[in-house]
């Protein structure tokens, strides 16, 4: 799995904004995933846990936030998809090849001390 | 001291960083007209074979090279030098897919100006690879008629992210029970109006039009 990959990439970019922010500590991490990112969150969670030892985010707690993949259906507008059946209008099975959400893989925000 | 928590607001890409790698690759290649083509697929759908095929069918006519991921060994490399490829391994270790970091480490080994097409054999995954932009011209990710119809629906992401689908394998379809409209339906709910190329490399099926798309000129 490539979360070990991702969390090493996270604890680094949180680092990186801890310096530019002269914090002494992180307590938080936010981050956002959406339902396409093809990242676990549990995965992620058990990566993170060990990316994060011995840096200023060591005791920081991360927290996931799961977001839905919409897509614009031509009759039906943004629609909320049931990856189960594709990419497809849940109400009428149209193609919803635009994609609006479900692709983050982003660190949203940080609390420092 | 008193405490100074406070929000900061980041908002930005986890993969930043590979994503700026894979601008330089892209650049590269677009600057010597190179066509970099990415191949992935769960272990075992066809990759070295379909490039085997391929090489051997372009011999000399199309100047191209693989570089070829994998966990381990170089045995794949080797098959392809085999079939007159000029090939390089990448080995990951146990990272489960290539990163534009990895891609771009390599490139020296390539007298890149000579080439047209070069492919980038990916590690055998379907999860992994899906997020990681290498600066590829076109995607191709294989579904073997040996593997579940429902694959697409599985693995959204990989499948979604593809320039086209080869359905490989095709010559022993009848024999595995592959249900070929469903394969097919289950392709196009992942990734709607995505082309899909239906061909054997053993038996040659279909592959004039892959060689089409190796060229650019589907």
């Amino acid at each position: 799995m490539h979360e070990a990959s991702i969390a090493i990439d996270l604890v680094q970019m949180v680092i990186e904004q801890a310096e530019l922010h002269d914090a002494t500590a992180v307590t938080r991490v936010v981050v956002r995933l959406g339902m396409l990112s093809s990242v676990i969150p549990e995965a992620l969670y058990f990566a993170w846990t060990s990316a994060r030892e011995d840096t200023i985010a060591e005791l920081a707690n991360l927290e996931i936030h799961t977001v839905p993949a919409t897509a614009i259906c031509t009759t039906h507008g943004t629609v909320t998809l049931n990856l189960q059946r594709g990419i497809r209008c849940p109400i009428c099975d149209a193609p919803t090849p635009q994609i609006i959400t479900g692709e983050e893989l982003e660190l949203d925000s940080l609390e420092l001390e | 001291m008193e405490n100074t928590a406070r929000i900061v607001t980041v908002r930005q890409g986890i993969l930043k960083h590979n994503d700026q790698l894979a601008l330089q690759n892209r650049q590269q290649f677009q600057a010597l007209g190179l066509r970099v083509i990415n191949l992935a697929s769960s272990p075992g759908a066809g990759k070295t074979a379909l490039l085997e095929r391929t090489f051997t069918d372009f011999g000399s006519s199309l100047r191209m090279a693989v570089a070829v991921g994998d966990l381990a060994t170089e045995n794949d490399a080797i098959r392809l030098r085999q079939a007159g490829a000029i090939a390089h391994q990448i080995v990951t270790g146990t990272i489960c897919h290539l990163d534009a970091q990895m891609v771009q480490n390599v490139l020296p080994n390539f007298d890149l100006p000579s080439l047209q097409t070069l492919f980038l054999e990916n590690v055998g995954n379907l999860v992994c690879p899906s997020s990681y932009d290498l600066g590829e011209s076109a995607r191709a990710v294989l579904l073997s008629t040996t593997e579940g119809e429902d694959k697409p629906l599985k693995y959204p992401t990989m499948f979604n992210t593809a320039d086209v689908v080869l359905l490989t394998k095709m010559d022993i379809a009848q024999a595995v029970g592959f249900n070929r409209e469903l394969a097919l339906e289950n392709i196009d709910r992942a990734r709607p109006g995505v082309p899909v190329l239906e061909v054997s490399s053993k038996t040659g099926l279909g592959m004039a039009t892959w060689y089409d798309f190796v060229r650019g000129k589907m």
